[in-house]
């Protein structure tokens, strides 16, 4: 049997999949599916400070091999996530990583602080790639200043591990999560969605409520694995690799990229067993293959020398 | 003791709500009007637990073309076949794939899914009115009513006599049927809604069950509330995943306390009471 545990910027997990934040709620709904302790971990729902009724419908769009969406971080808010489904979710034997967004450094420094006080999260998800919120979100993604300080107000109220997500919407991704690493963040998950939109030729008018949304699916795959790959060579915090994971062999290849984990997101929508039978597609993999760890394959397409820093 | 077990099981199975994500093979599919298809899956876990008003997320292939399900009522069930039936229209590239599949093709399914229609115990009297592809998960509801023993009047519209759907199992139940088509080529030219003002004042309905087209939906929930008459509609939205996760498909909702929302169609749906629902659109 392999060992499919990780161990990585403080966070434990069974395995090395998670479910995406915005594609699992705070696992209610998926825990009526499949036992959500079978998941390594999973990135709860943008959580604000204030609740938030989120974008105009439509909100979903399909594309080839994917899907536009326009959400727009529709979530109760930091008061009644605290009273309902995040005491929920740390019932359950996984790892819970709280993604958490904002319009200004302060909102997220908040929120950070209002979680640190719960015993039992993994840790911080810091949400600065939103492309579906006005303020905030992506905005603070798309430079390494602002990117930095959100990252430093977050640190310094809490000692939790903190995952920066990064947006892909930038020219050089590598140079967002050198800021955030030299601000202390504890690893970084990418990528989130692109921005994108559809035009209903019928109407002559732009599809989605939001006009613009972030794509993510299949389709988006090889370029988040170039990411992740580019990141892998800047910096030397762990990864979280997500982008279009639909197969375990998908999911080896974001570890062999330089991901410690994976997240898995609209494959999900399609097939809510999708994060599992990854899981055991991953597993089978290694037995086939006789990797006793799954620690060994992290990095494994790299050239010799890009992550010999401890962190693999 | 045998008692508590027994009640400790009913309460689990409504804990349980055991959607399935299964591949369903093709049993049968033809069209029954120009562009209107039915299709029969065999999913017999599914057959065994559905209710009415209940969805299912299918797709034509599981080659991820088209990437996303399409939500579809549950039009029937066939316990001892153990099998579901939907009922489609096509109207873009998911439907349009999805009348071409052929008996015996295996079909990712989702199911089953959504609320389902709320039948009080004690209901008497209840009128069920349904527009074009919208009478799929009104069938089931009627023969639950049936069961129950609800006097049951229907009210179906069509655009024209030859898409006037589910009369061939209608005429089974022995309800009285009221027939409107766009066109007045069968029954009486126009909309269900028509006249339903007067038949509720008269008629005694204590609720009234609506699916169909949101203009038909809109006024049968605007009637109702002029009346004070429960309505259930059950809506329609663009779908993500159908289960609830993405948050794609909101309606926007006044709950009885007054609590403006943004309530997903899937997963607190899809069936609403239409006093509740803004008809914006």
């Amino acid at each position: 049997m392999t060992n499919l545990a990780v161990e990585f910027a403080g966070i434990k997990a069974k395995n090395p999949v998670f479910t995406a934040s915005g594609t699992c709620g705070f696992g209610q709904e998926l825990n009526e599916i499949f036992p959500i302790d079978k998941l390594g971990g999973i990135m709860v729902k943008g959580t604000t400070l204030q609740p938030r009724l989120g974008n105009n419908t439509p909100r979903i769009a399909e594309t080839p091999s994917g899907v536009i969406n326009c959400v727009g971080l529709q979530n109760p808010g930091l008061e009644k996530v605290l009273e309902g489904p995040l005491p929920w979710i740390l019932q359950h034997d996984l790892a819970v990583l709280v993604n958490i967004s904002g319009g200004e450094p302060a909102d997220y420094a908040e929120l950070a602080r209002a979680i640190d006080a719960v015993p039992g999260v993994a840790g911080l998800e810091v949400n600065i790639s939103c492309p579906n919120v006005k303020a905030g979100g992506m905005a603070h993604g798309a430079h390494p200043e602002t990117a930095a300080a959100v990252m430093k107000a977050v640190r310094a109220v809490t000692d939790l591990p903190v995952v920066v997500k990064l947006s892909p919407n930038v020219t050089d991704i590598g140079e967002i999560a050198k800021a955030v690493e030299a601000e202390g963040a504890d690893a970084v998950s990418l990528v989130n969605t692109f921005l994108s939109m559809v035009i209903d030729v019928n109407r002559r008018k732009p599809l989605l409520g939001n006009i613009m949304g972030g794509l993510s699916g299949p389709a988006i795959r090889p370029i988040a694995v170039r990411m992740v790959w580019q990141v892998a060579h800047s910096v030397k915090i762990p990864i979280i690799g997500m982008g279009g994971i639909s197969s375990g062999e998908d999911a080896l290849q974001f570890m062999m990229a330089g991901a410690n984990a994976v997240a898995v997101g609209a494959a999900t929508m399609v097939n809510p067993l999708a994060p599992v039978q990854i899981i055991d597609e991953m597993a089978a993999w290694c037995e086939k293959e006789g990797v006793a760890d799954i620690n060994e394959i992290v990095g494994a397409a790299l050239p010799a020398g890009v992550r010999d820093c401890g962190c693999i | 003791m045998a008692e508590n077990a027994i009640k400790k099981l009913v309460v689990t199975i409504l804990v349980i709500k055991g959607i399935e994500a299964i591949s369903a093979e093709v049993l049968d599919i033809f069209a029954v009007a120009e562009g209107i298809y039915e299709m029969e899956l065999a999913a017999p876990t599914v057959a065994a637990k559905a209710k009415p008003g209940q969805f299912v997320m299918v797709r034509p292939n599981a080659l991820g073309q088209p990437f996303l399900g399409r939500p579809m009522g549950i039009y029937d069930v066939d316990q001892k076949r153990g099998s579901i039936t939907i009922l489609f229209e096509v109207h873009g590239k998911g439907t349009t794939l999805l009348a071409k599949v052929q008996k015996g093709d295996m079909l990712p399914v989702v199911a089953p899914l959504g609320n389902g229609f709320d039948v009080p115990e004690d209901l008497g009297r209840a009128l069920v009115v349904g527009g074009g592809i919208g009478v799929a998960p009104l069938y089931p509801l009627l023969l639950q009513l049936k069961e129950q023993g609800v006097y049951t009047e229907v009210l179906l519209g069509a655009q024209t006599a030859d898409r006037l759907l589910a009369m061939d199992r209608l005429v089974r139940l022995n309800m009285p049927v009221t027939v409107f088509t766009d066109d007045g080529s069968m029954g009486t030219k126009g909309y269900p809604s028509q006249g339903l003002a007067e038949l509720l004042k008269e008629g005694g309905f204590e609720t009234v069950f609506c699916c169909g087209p949101m203009p038909l939906m809109r006024s049968v929930a605007q009637i109702c509330a002029a009346a004070d008459v429960p309505c259930q509609v059950s809506l329609e939205e663009r779908m993500g995943c159908g289960f609830g996760i993405c948050v794609g498909c909101v309606v926007d909702h006044k709950a009885a306390d007054g609590t403006i929302s943004k309530k997903r169609v899937c997963y607190d749906g899809p069936v609403f009471e239409g006093k509740e629902v803004f008809w914006n659109d």
